[in-house]
């Protein structure tokens, strides 16, 4: 849910939650406190107060019980585990335990479910798939794919989890509708048992799916993804390339850059050319991983000489990365510019880039230019004391 | 002439304007109340640990400033500094702004951060009072402290806006402690929608009583004097 969604619902929740109150304290006030109070004047906040009292009781009692209920079922729970433990184990390696366990359905369904799944999460390959049977015997996977939909998002989640555990065939329906669920971290969680099911067409669907979506769930699935790099490089990411959506495929350059690994990439360089400043730049962020220094040098000479300070700053710091003595000359014109973030790009750049490098350095230091002078002297500071400069390709 | 009568209506008019103002602002307090009761427990999921694990990996994660003014804060300047360093976050950054303090509150940075007058130029360019001079420790930590002419918070903050790197900037208190995961906390809104984030921020609550060890908190528990436990319920009170 975005904040706006989240605040608009709070706003109507409140509002309605404000006119019961008003209505009931009004219908209080007729019925009861004028009856039970001599001044017409104390009915008002004699029902008022005794509203209030009994809505706080209310309150406390809930939050009490939850909390009472929660700490009988975790006693309950630790004396029934070590049997269960045994049973799913005994379950795993081919010993059907369902008749043992059916009996304890009928008091302890949530103790046997919540212990089936934190059992499963350990278990992998055939044991695993024995205790899915066994989920779907005890009626369990039915349960979860409601839960999926329930208006709990406490209960969405537990369910959700549930399910990835599950093969696809039981699961698919119920994530893929979790996906558009209104909570992200429910949307990731069903995104990511997808991309881990193993399907090459979901990994390829989600991935599109993860495009559409905020930076939250982005970032979330950017390393699930990475692990597919390569699959996703000569399946999907060719196609969305050749949609021609600038926004998509900024926004998947943005991802392919994320993984920081080499990966093989062709078209790229369309993507460069007429594109505004921004773009460039995170275009030009993927080069480290598409290309080699030879092929790319001539691109990033020019793009050190780029209207855009974005481009610029970048290409600065690929330059730097490369260690690209090429570039020496154009770095020298940057470290004079006007703006104070280029010329430390390009300082910082210089300062690696061998002794011709920290000459031009050195003489911005001893040419007392104020500008170029205090970005050289930080940059050549910096690169003696070993330290870290907080700039990232 | 005023009578008797005139006078007693025009309490009676104000008893019921008082007695309906108090109805109004307990209804409000009640509604918040109710409100934060049922949405609190879906609320509590909102960023879990494995996702706060995934964050933590991301390179998309933008990077956050922490810019701390410091006035006179030689009691507790080091252990609040130390909480900041520890926060986790994958990239982000300490800066400290000695606004003119008289006391030994850039003496004692120096000393245990190991701080050396470093060349770092701003890339800003707000107006700020005369800056003495910009410290880095020489330990491998990002923390950055602006020694600055006194000239109150806004200007502090200005001098550590000129001298932030990172594409967010947080204004946390000196003598304040956060919570460990508090930067990606707030970065969240962020995340989510970038477009209409302006600004974001956290609950506040008193220190008093809790055991705060090594710039975290240990243990949390009610303060003992009367006073800070009324502190901390006007504090819970305006965080509704």
């Amino acid at each position: 849910m975005s904040p706006n969604t989240s605040a608009k619902s709070y706003l109507w929740y409140g509002t309605g939650l404000l006119a019961a109150d008003v209505l009931l304290v009004w219908a209080l006030e007729r019925i009861f406190a004028v009856r039970n109070t001599h001044s017409v004047m104390l009915a008002l906040p004699f029902a008022f107060c005794i509203l209030h009292l009994v809505a706080i009781a209310v309150l406390a009692v809930a939050m009490i019980y939850r909390k009472a209920a929660r700490e009988i079922f975790d006693a309950r729970a630790r004396v029934l585990e070590p049997d269960l433990q045994s049973r799913f184990t005994d379950h795993a390696y081919g010993t059907d335990q369902s008749a043992a366990l059916k009996p304890l359905l009928a008091k302890d369904a949530l103790i046997v479910e919540h212990s089936l799944v934190q059992f499963s999460l350990l278990m992998k390959g055939q044991g695993r798939e024995h205790l899915c049977e066994l989920a779907t015997e005890l009626g369990f996977t039915a349960k979860w794919s409601r839960e999926c939909t329930s208006g709990n998002a406490e209960r969405r989640r537990a369910g959700v989890v549930a399910l990835s555990l599950m093969p696809l065939s039981a699961s698919r329906i119920s994530l893929r509708k979790a996906l558009h669920d209104r909570d992200p971290e429910i949307q990731v969680l069903a995104a990511r048992a997808l991309v881990q099911s193993g399907d090459q067409a979901e990994l390829q669907d989600i991935f599109v799916f993860s495009l559409s979506q905020t930076l939250r769930i982005r970032a979330c699935l950017t390393e699930d993804f990475r692990r597919h790099a390569t699959t996703l490089c000569a399946t999907v990411v060719p196609k969305i390339l050749a949609t021609g959506d600038k926004k998509q495929i900024i926004i998947m350059f943005e991802m392919l850059g994320a993984w920081r690994r080499s990966i093989h990439l062709e078209g790229w360089k369309q993507m460069f050319d007429g594109s505004s400043g921004s773009n460039r730049a995170v275009v030009l962020r993927l080069l480290p991983y598409v290309s080699s220094p030879d092929e790319a040098q001539a691109l990033l000479l020019g793009a050190l000489s780029d209207e855009s300070q974005e481009v610029k700053i970048t290409a600065a710091n690929i330059v730097s990365h490369w260690e690209l003595s090429a570039a020496v000359p154009a770095l020298s014109v940057l470290l004079a510019d006007s703006r104070p973030e280029v010329n430390r790009a390009a300082a910082q750049a210089l300062s690696r880039l061998g002794s011709v490098g920290q000459q031009v350095l050195e003489e911005a230091v001893l040419g007392h230019m104020r500008r170029s002078g205090g970005a050289a002297l930080e940059a050549l500071e910096y690169f003696n004391t070993g330290r870290l400069v907080g700039t990232a390709i | 002439m005023m009578q008797f009568a005139d006078v007693s209506n025009i309490f009676t008019i104000v008893e019921k304007w008082f007695i309906f103002y108090v109805c109004v602002d307990n209804g409000l307090q009640f509604m918040l109340l109710a409100v934060g009761f049922f949405t609190l427990h879906g609320k509590r999921g909102r960023l879990s640990l494995p996702e706060i694990e995934t964050l933590m990996k991301s390179p998309l994660l933008p990077g956050v400033s922490v810019l701390t003014p410091a006035y006179n804060e030689e009691l507790t300047i080091c252990d609040s500094v130390r909480s900041m360093l520890m926060l986790r976050h994958p990239s982000h950054e300490v800066i400290v702004i000695n606004d003119g303090s008289t006391d030994r509150t850039l003496s004692l940075l120096t000393e245990e951060f190991r701080l050396y007058r470093s060349s770092r130029i701003p890339t800003g360019n707000l107006p700020t009072s005369a800056i003495h001079g910009v410290y880095e420790s020489l330990d491998s930590i990002k923390l950055v402290v602006i020694d600055k002419e006194n000239r109150g918070k806004a200007d502090a903050l200005n001098a550590g806006l000129n001298h932030s790197r990172m594409p967010l900037v947080g204004a946390v208190d000196s003598d304040s402690l956060l919570e460990r995961d508090a930067l990606i906390g707030v970065s969240t809104p962020f995340l989510e929608d970038p477009d209409n984030t302006v600004a974001t921020g956290g609950i506040v609550r008193v220190i008093n009583g809790c055991t705060v060890k090594h710039g975290l908190v240990q243990h949390i528990a009610a303060p003992k004097s009367l006073l800070a436990r009324l502190q901390v319920v006007e504090y819970l009170r305006a965080s509704l």
